[in-house]
């Protein structure tokens, strides 16, 4: 009801109105969204934003069969940063992360990945980033809790009771079985 | 471009195996009711900008798409509008204000990285025939036609933020504006002020199919002029 009294445009009575009371924005939506308070509803996580003005990319050629077009357009996409000056990742996560994946940083602590999976550079970046993204994940999944000693003598103790039972059970059917054949004596 | 899906198994006029067999029942069925959008790249939209086809300083809808001749539509063929493809998406560099019916997640994040907006918008096929040729429709003297509600399968799709639909939510349109942004990796410029007049122009309501004008009028090309129901029934009803 708000947007109708405001405007003099033609506007009907649905479906703003009655199905987003509280909107009094219309298209264009010029709703920024803080970052770097919310999390986001992410299925990951590291639930926060990777500040893309923070990476560097670089483009150059991608690789293999294509003639002209693969020989002239850039679209493999390489990404690096700094990680120990890296303000967006918490001590902890860059510690698990530089000891995961020491392979993918440099000497002088650059990280690096490189995609070349589609035929254009922007599908590519959105590739190198969730590379990125997966990584960290990766590097922040917890371990698998392992058995103490205590916890893995009682597992075994419980597997040596549970075969000593099975073995009574079978020699007790086995008796029985005999004793069903016919006997001289 | 009057492309047109054929049936499933149509072989060019001879009878097709599913016919002379008697175990396939139903192969095509609902075929004369499906809709069809044919694509348009961001190829050909950027060239129709660069040579001047298209006025990016006024929002693009079909209308305007269809009247440059390059991309054409037929009704009759149950083509209900533009599917925006994502070829040519690197070298897109134009700042526009489109309405398409639908988009892939590429094309979306091409528009809105440049600074631009998308929506998504469903209109029936008596609309359709009417943006597909404005010219004709007016000549013909019929009112202009109150927008209809999607199907019921496509109300999913324009009530999803993340196609940029009509009917959704602003505030979780923006939440995905950022989360493609996150995606595809570029920081998301500032929109116009909203409230500007000159914003308004970009804004359809659910029942309207053209700018500035509203479903129920009727426009005179020969009398160069507007003729607007009085009634109070008719006025209820487009006001709808």
């Amino acid at each position: 009801m708000l947007i109708h009294a405001r405007y003099k445009f033609y506007r009907t009575f649905w479906p703003y109105c009655l199905a987003y009371p509280k909107q009094t924005q219309i298209f264009p939506f010029n709703i920024h969204l803080d970052l770097s308070s919310k999390s986001l509803k992410l299925p990951d996580l590291f639930k926060r934003d990777i500040p893309v003005k923070e990476l560097q990319f670089s483009y150059t050629h991608s690789s293999g069969p294509g003639g002209q077009n693969v020989n002239k357009v850039n679209s493999k996409v390489e990404l690096r940063f700094h990680v120990d000056s890296a303000k967006w990742m918490d001590e902890d996560t860059k510690h698990k992360f530089k000891n995961r994946f020491q392979s993918l940083i440099t000497g002088e602590g650059y990280f690096i990945v490189r995609s070349e999976k589609t035929r254009s550079q922007s599908q590519n970046q959105a590739d190198a980033i969730s590379k990125l993204r997966t990584n960290i994940n990766v590097a922040l999944t917890p371990e698998p809790a392992k058995f103490t000693e205590e916890e893995l003598k009682s597992i075994e103790s419980g597997k040596k009771r549970f075969k000593k039972v099975t073995l009574m059970d079978k020699r007790r059917r086995s008796i029985v079985k005999k004793d069903r054949k016919y006997s001289d004596w | 471009m009057f492309k047109i899906w054929s049936p499933l198994g149509w072989e060019g006029g001879s009878s097709p195996i599913f016919k002379t067999t008697p175990v396939e029942v139903s192969y095509n069925y609902g075929y004369h009711a499906q809709r069809q959008y044919p694509p348009m790249s961001l190829k050909t939209l950027q060239l129709l900008i660069d040579t001047g086809r298209l006025d990016t300083h006024h929002p693009i809808d079909l209308a305007t798409l269809c009247q440059t001749k390059v991309y054409r539509l037929d009704p009759n063929l149950r083509q209900f509008g533009v599917h925006l493809t994502a070829e040519g998406m690197d070298g897109f560099k134009a700042k526009v204000h489109l309405e398409v019916q639908w988009a892939s997640q590429e094309a979306i994040a091409a528009v809105e990285r440049n600074g631009g907006s998308l929506v998504t918008a469903y209109f029936d096929i008596f609309s359709v025939k009417a943006l597909a040729d404005p010219i004709a429709f007016f000549k013909t003297g019929q009112p202009i036609p109150r927008r209809l509600t999607p199907p019921a399968d496509a109300v999913g799709y324009y009530m999803n933020p993340a196609n940029r639909g009509y009917l959704a939510d602003p505030t979780k349109v923006a939440e995905e504006r950022v989360l493609l942004a996150q995606k595809f990796g570029y920081s998301v410029p500032p929109l116009d002020d909203p409230v500007s007049q000159e914003a308004q122009e970009l804004i359809k309501d659910p029942r309207q199919v053209f700018y500035g004008l509203q479903p129920g009028w009727i426009v005179s090309l020969a009398d160069k002029r507007i003729y607007k129901p009085l009634d109070e029934e008719l006025v209820k009803h487009y006001n709808s």
